[in-house]
Protein backbone atom coordinates (compact mmCIF):
# COMPACT_ATOMS: atom_id res chain seq x y z
CA UNK A 1 0.00 0.00 0.00
CA UNK A 2 0.82 3.32 -0.88
CA UNK A 3 1.88 5.49 1.93
CA UNK A 4 -1.04 8.42 2.12
CA UNK A 5 1.33 10.97 1.12
CA UNK A 6 3.09 9.46 -1.54
CA UNK A 7 -0.76 8.92 -2.75
CA UNK A 8 -1.63 12.39 -2.05
CA UNK A 9 1.65 13.26 -3.85
CA UNK A 10 1.17 10.87 -7.11
CA UNK A 11 -2.21 12.49 -7.14
CA UNK A 12 -1.23 16.29 -7.82
CA UNK A 13 1.36 14.61 -10.44
CA UNK A 14 -1.43 13.39 -12.48
CA UNK A 15 -3.13 16.63 -11.96
CA UNK A 16 -0.73 18.81 -13.59
CA UNK A 17 0.27 15.44 -15.89
CA UNK A 18 -3.16 15.83 -17.25
CA UNK A 19 -2.97 19.59 -17.17
CA UNK A 20 0.30 18.85 -20.05
CA UNK A 21 2.58 20.42 -17.28
CA UNK A 22 4.72 17.84 -16.94
CA UNK A 23 6.98 17.61 -19.52
CA UNK A 24 7.62 14.11 -19.83
CA UNK A 25 10.55 12.84 -22.19
CA UNK A 26 10.59 9.32 -24.27
CA UNK A 27 13.17 7.49 -22.07
CA UNK A 28 14.84 6.95 -25.44
CA UNK A 29 16.32 10.75 -24.14
CA UNK A 30 17.43 9.05 -21.05
CA UNK A 31 18.70 6.37 -23.36
CA UNK A 32 16.73 3.00 -23.31
CA UNK A 33 13.84 2.88 -25.24
CA UNK A 34 14.57 0.44 -27.47
CA UNK A 35 14.75 -2.30 -24.34
CA UNK A 36 11.74 -1.07 -22.75
CA UNK A 37 8.92 0.14 -25.58
CA UNK A 38 6.86 2.13 -22.89
CA UNK A 39 9.38 4.07 -19.98
CA UNK A 40 8.87 7.36 -19.92
CA UNK A 41 10.91 9.86 -17.57
CA UNK A 42 10.54 13.45 -16.37
CA UNK A 43 14.03 14.47 -15.28
CA UNK A 44 14.01 17.31 -12.45
CA UNK A 45 16.84 19.07 -11.01
CA UNK A 46 17.45 16.76 -7.94
CA UNK A 47 15.66 13.64 -8.56
CA UNK A 48 14.17 11.69 -12.03
CA UNK A 49 10.42 10.19 -11.89
CA UNK A 50 10.55 7.05 -14.30
CA UNK A 51 7.19 5.19 -15.32
CA UNK A 52 7.41 2.11 -16.95
CA UNK A 53 5.72 -1.35 -17.55
CA UNK A 54 7.84 -4.10 -16.75
CA UNK A 55 8.03 -7.45 -16.49
CA UNK A 56 5.66 -7.77 -13.32
CA UNK A 57 3.75 -4.91 -13.85
CA UNK A 58 3.26 -0.78 -13.93
CA UNK A 59 6.37 0.59 -11.92
CA UNK A 60 7.25 4.20 -11.13
CA UNK A 61 10.91 4.90 -9.53
CA UNK A 62 11.95 7.85 -8.21
CA UNK A 63 15.87 8.44 -8.82
CA UNK A 64 17.89 10.81 -6.77
CA UNK A 65 20.69 13.10 -8.11
CA UNK A 66 23.05 9.73 -7.31
CA UNK A 67 21.57 7.88 -9.40
CA UNK A 68 20.13 5.53 -6.34
CA UNK A 69 16.18 4.66 -6.75
CA UNK A 70 15.20 6.54 -3.60
CA UNK A 71 11.63 5.36 -3.42
CA UNK A 72 10.45 2.59 -5.89
CA UNK A 73 6.59 2.22 -6.02
CA UNK A 74 4.91 -1.49 -6.98
CA UNK A 75 1.14 -0.87 -6.96
CA UNK A 76 -0.49 -3.56 -4.59
CA UNK A 77 -4.21 -2.64 -4.81
CA UNK A 78 -6.81 -2.24 -7.97
CA UNK A 79 -6.64 1.58 -6.85
CA UNK A 80 -3.02 2.04 -7.23
CA UNK A 81 -2.84 0.01 -10.49
CA UNK A 82 -5.42 2.87 -11.54
CA UNK A 83 -3.52 5.14 -10.63
CA UNK A 84 -0.04 4.37 -11.94
CA UNK A 85 -1.94 3.93 -15.44
CA UNK A 86 -3.70 7.17 -15.44
CA UNK A 87 0.19 8.68 -14.97
CA UNK A 88 1.30 6.40 -17.58
CA UNK A 89 -1.40 7.34 -20.32
CA UNK A 90 -1.02 10.63 -19.48
CA UNK A 91 2.71 10.83 -20.03
CA UNK A 92 2.12 8.73 -23.06
CA UNK A 93 -0.33 11.31 -24.27
CA UNK A 94 2.47 13.96 -23.74
CA UNK A 95 4.56 11.88 -25.48
CA UNK A 96 3.12 10.73 -28.75
CA UNK A 97 1.01 14.99 -28.68
CA UNK A 98 5.08 16.12 -28.58
CA UNK A 99 6.15 14.00 -31.06
CA UNK A 100 3.09 14.61 -33.24
CA UNK A 101 3.34 18.51 -32.96
CA UNK A 102 6.82 18.35 -33.96
CA UNK A 103 6.22 16.45 -37.41
CA UNK A 104 3.51 18.73 -38.09
CA UNK A 105 5.04 21.63 -37.32
CA UNK A 106 7.74 20.70 -39.95
CA UNK A 107 5.27 19.61 -42.33
CA UNK A 108 3.72 23.33 -42.03
CA UNK A 109 6.96 24.59 -41.96
CA UNK A 110 7.90 23.06 -45.78
CA UNK A 111 4.47 23.98 -46.84
CA UNK A 112 4.90 27.74 -45.56
CA UNK A 113 7.52 27.99 -47.73
CA UNK A 114 7.91 29.32 -51.12
CA UNK A 115 8.06 27.26 -54.48
CA UNK A 116 8.13 23.54 -54.64
CA UNK A 117 8.26 21.28 -51.66
CA UNK A 118 10.56 18.25 -51.05
CA UNK A 119 13.97 17.41 -52.64
CA UNK A 120 14.48 16.92 -56.48
CA UNK A 121 14.81 12.60 -57.18
CA UNK A 122 19.14 12.20 -57.19
CA UNK A 123 19.17 10.58 -60.40
CA UNK A 124 23.26 8.99 -59.21
CA UNK A 125 22.04 8.21 -55.98
CA UNK A 126 23.09 4.72 -54.96
CA UNK A 127 20.14 3.96 -53.58
CA UNK B 1 72.47 81.86 14.58
CA UNK B 2 71.56 78.80 15.69
CA UNK B 3 70.72 80.37 18.61
CA UNK B 4 68.01 82.79 16.56
CA UNK B 5 66.76 79.40 15.15
CA UNK B 6 66.45 78.04 18.48
CA UNK B 7 64.58 81.36 19.87
CA UNK B 8 62.34 81.47 16.93
CA UNK B 9 61.51 77.33 17.66
CA UNK B 10 60.99 78.11 20.92
CA UNK B 11 58.27 81.09 20.12
CA UNK B 12 56.72 79.01 17.24
CA UNK B 13 56.65 75.83 18.55
CA UNK B 14 53.24 74.80 19.39
CA UNK B 15 52.10 75.95 16.14
CA UNK B 16 54.77 73.79 14.65
CA UNK B 17 53.87 70.24 16.46
CA UNK B 18 50.34 71.25 15.59
CA UNK B 19 51.56 71.53 11.41
CA UNK B 20 54.26 68.28 12.35
CA UNK B 21 51.34 66.30 13.82
CA UNK B 22 49.26 66.92 10.89
CA UNK B 23 51.18 66.38 8.72
CA UNK B 24 52.21 62.88 10.48
CA UNK B 25 47.87 61.98 10.55
CA UNK B 26 48.52 62.95 6.50
CA UNK B 27 51.24 60.66 5.99
CA UNK B 28 50.06 58.03 8.04
CA UNK B 29 46.69 58.16 6.59
CA UNK B 30 47.89 58.18 3.20
CA UNK B 31 49.87 54.93 4.28
CA UNK B 32 47.21 53.25 5.61
CA UNK B 33 44.75 53.71 2.01
CA UNK B 34 47.81 52.09 0.65
CA UNK B 35 48.13 49.57 2.60
CA UNK B 36 44.46 48.98 2.09
CA UNK B 37 44.35 48.89 -1.51
CA UNK B 38 47.30 46.63 -1.82
CA UNK B 39 45.03 44.19 1.12
CA UNK B 40 42.09 44.68 -1.30
CA UNK B 41 44.17 43.80 -4.71
CA UNK B 42 45.44 40.72 -3.57
CA UNK B 43 42.49 39.51 -2.06
CA UNK B 44 40.67 39.92 -5.68
CA UNK B 45 43.77 38.09 -6.68
CA UNK B 46 43.32 35.47 -4.30
CA UNK B 47 39.96 35.33 -4.71
CA UNK B 48 40.89 34.77 -8.84
CA UNK B 49 43.45 32.37 -7.96
CA UNK B 50 41.29 30.23 -6.22
CA UNK B 51 38.12 30.42 -9.27
CA UNK B 52 41.11 29.34 -11.75
CA UNK B 53 42.07 25.94 -9.58
CA UNK B 54 38.35 25.59 -9.25
CA UNK B 55 37.67 25.38 -12.72
CA UNK B 56 41.22 23.71 -14.02
CA UNK B 57 40.13 21.17 -11.29
CA UNK B 58 36.75 20.42 -12.44
CA UNK B 59 37.92 20.86 -16.53
CA UNK B 60 40.41 18.06 -15.16
CA UNK B 61 37.40 15.66 -13.51
CA UNK B 62 35.23 16.42 -16.72
CA UNK B 63 37.95 15.39 -18.84
CA UNK B 64 38.52 12.21 -16.93
CA UNK B 65 34.59 11.45 -16.78
CA UNK B 66 34.44 11.82 -20.77
CA UNK B 67 37.41 9.21 -20.62
CA UNK B 68 35.54 6.97 -18.20
CA UNK B 69 32.49 7.04 -20.86
CA UNK B 70 35.14 5.96 -23.48
CA UNK B 71 36.29 3.17 -21.39
CA UNK B 72 32.80 1.87 -20.68
CA UNK B 73 31.46 2.18 -23.99
CA UNK B 74 34.45 0.39 -25.17
CA UNK B 75 33.55 -2.69 -22.02
CA UNK B 76 30.10 -3.10 -23.62
CA UNK B 77 31.68 -3.18 -26.77
CA UNK B 78 33.46 -6.15 -26.26
CA UNK B 79 31.15 -7.73 -24.07
CA UNK B 80 32.47 -7.12 -20.75
CA UNK B 81 28.98 -6.38 -18.87
CA UNK B 82 30.41 -6.81 -15.59
CA UNK B 83 33.07 -4.31 -15.68
CA UNK B 84 30.81 -1.65 -17.76
CA UNK B 85 28.61 -2.25 -14.54
CA UNK B 86 30.82 -1.00 -12.08
CA UNK B 87 32.65 1.47 -14.54
CA UNK B 88 29.02 2.86 -14.74
CA UNK B 89 28.88 2.79 -11.03
CA UNK B 90 31.83 5.01 -10.77
CA UNK B 91 31.31 7.34 -13.12
CA UNK B 92 27.61 7.87 -11.70
CA UNK B 93 29.51 9.28 -8.73
CA UNK B 94 31.34 11.46 -10.64
CA UNK B 95 28.80 13.20 -12.13
CA UNK B 96 27.02 13.66 -8.66
CA UNK B 97 30.47 14.97 -6.94
CA UNK B 98 30.19 17.98 -9.41
CA UNK B 99 26.57 19.25 -8.48
CA UNK B 100 28.81 21.51 -5.76
CA UNK B 101 30.88 22.73 -8.33
CA UNK B 102 30.84 26.23 -9.72
CA UNK B 103 29.05 26.19 -13.29
CA UNK B 104 26.50 23.34 -12.23
CA UNK B 105 24.87 25.08 -9.37
CA UNK B 106 22.08 26.46 -11.74
CA UNK B 107 18.54 24.99 -12.27
CA UNK B 108 19.67 23.99 -16.04
CA UNK B 109 22.56 22.34 -15.05
CA UNK B 110 21.51 20.39 -12.35
CA UNK B 111 19.17 19.21 -14.71
CA UNK B 112 21.52 18.33 -16.93
CA UNK B 113 23.63 15.94 -14.60
CA UNK B 114 20.60 14.61 -13.18
CA UNK B 115 19.81 13.36 -17.17
CA UNK B 116 23.12 11.73 -17.33
CA UNK B 117 23.36 10.16 -13.79
CA UNK B 118 19.70 9.10 -14.57
CA UNK B 119 20.52 7.23 -17.61
CA UNK B 120 23.83 5.51 -16.09
CA UNK B 121 21.07 4.38 -13.74
CA UNK B 122 18.73 2.81 -16.35
CA UNK B 123 22.19 1.72 -18.12
CA UNK B 124 22.96 -0.61 -15.33
CA UNK B 125 19.54 -1.98 -14.81
CA UNK B 126 19.72 -3.22 -17.94
CA UNK B 127 23.57 -4.61 -17.84
CA UNK B 128 22.32 -6.06 -14.24
CA UNK B 129 19.42 -7.71 -16.50
CA UNK B 130 22.38 -8.67 -19.30
CA UNK B 131 24.70 -10.43 -16.47
CA UNK B 132 21.58 -12.45 -15.30
CA UNK B 133 20.02 -13.14 -18.45
CA UNK B 134 22.40 -13.90 -21.56
CA UNK B 135 19.96 -13.77 -23.87
CA UNK B 136 18.58 -10.63 -23.57
CA UNK B 137 19.67 -8.45 -26.32
CA UNK B 138 20.98 -4.93 -25.54
CA UNK B 139 21.08 -1.97 -27.84
CA UNK B 140 24.78 -1.66 -28.47
CA UNK B 141 24.70 0.77 -30.82
CA UNK B 142 21.99 2.55 -29.27
CA UNK B 143 23.70 3.23 -25.91
CA UNK B 144 26.86 3.86 -27.60
CA UNK B 145 25.33 6.35 -29.85
CA UNK B 146 23.93 7.82 -26.30
CA UNK B 147 27.50 7.86 -24.55
CA UNK B 148 28.89 9.65 -27.56
CA UNK B 149 26.41 12.30 -26.91
CA UNK B 150 27.30 12.80 -23.20
CA UNK B 151 31.21 12.62 -24.01
CA UNK B 152 30.28 15.16 -26.67
CA UNK B 153 28.37 17.44 -23.99
CA UNK B 154 31.18 16.99 -21.61
CA UNK B 155 33.65 18.24 -24.22
CA UNK B 156 31.89 21.47 -24.53
CA UNK B 157 31.54 22.12 -20.90
CA UNK B 158 35.30 21.62 -20.81
CA UNK B 159 35.69 23.72 -23.73
CA UNK B 160 33.65 26.37 -21.88
CA UNK B 161 36.08 26.39 -18.85
CA UNK B 162 39.14 26.21 -20.90
CA UNK B 163 37.41 29.73 -22.53
CA UNK B 164 36.83 31.47 -18.91
CA UNK B 165 40.29 30.94 -17.94
CA UNK B 166 41.76 32.68 -21.11
CA UNK B 167 42.26 29.22 -23.25
CA UNK B 168 45.43 28.83 -20.94
CA UNK B 169 44.89 25.53 -19.47
CA UNK B 170 46.32 22.83 -20.85
CA UNK B 171 43.60 20.60 -19.47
Amino acid sequence: MFEPEVQDLLQELLVKSEAGEVRWQDSKVAGMADTVRQDYLVVLPNISINIFHGSDGIRLNFIDSAGDISLGLRPETDEEVALLEKIFSSADRIVSGEKARKTLDDVKKALSQKGPVGELERRNSPF
Amino acid sequence: MLKTIWDWFQINSAGLGVVLSLLGFVVVFLQLRKTRRAAEASKVAANRTLYAISQIDTASDLASLKERLKGLQSSIRASRFEVAYNEAQSIREGFHQLRNRKGFESEEGQVELQTMVTFLRKLQDHLERKTQDAEYQLPVRFISANLSDHATKISGWIEQRRFELGGKSDV
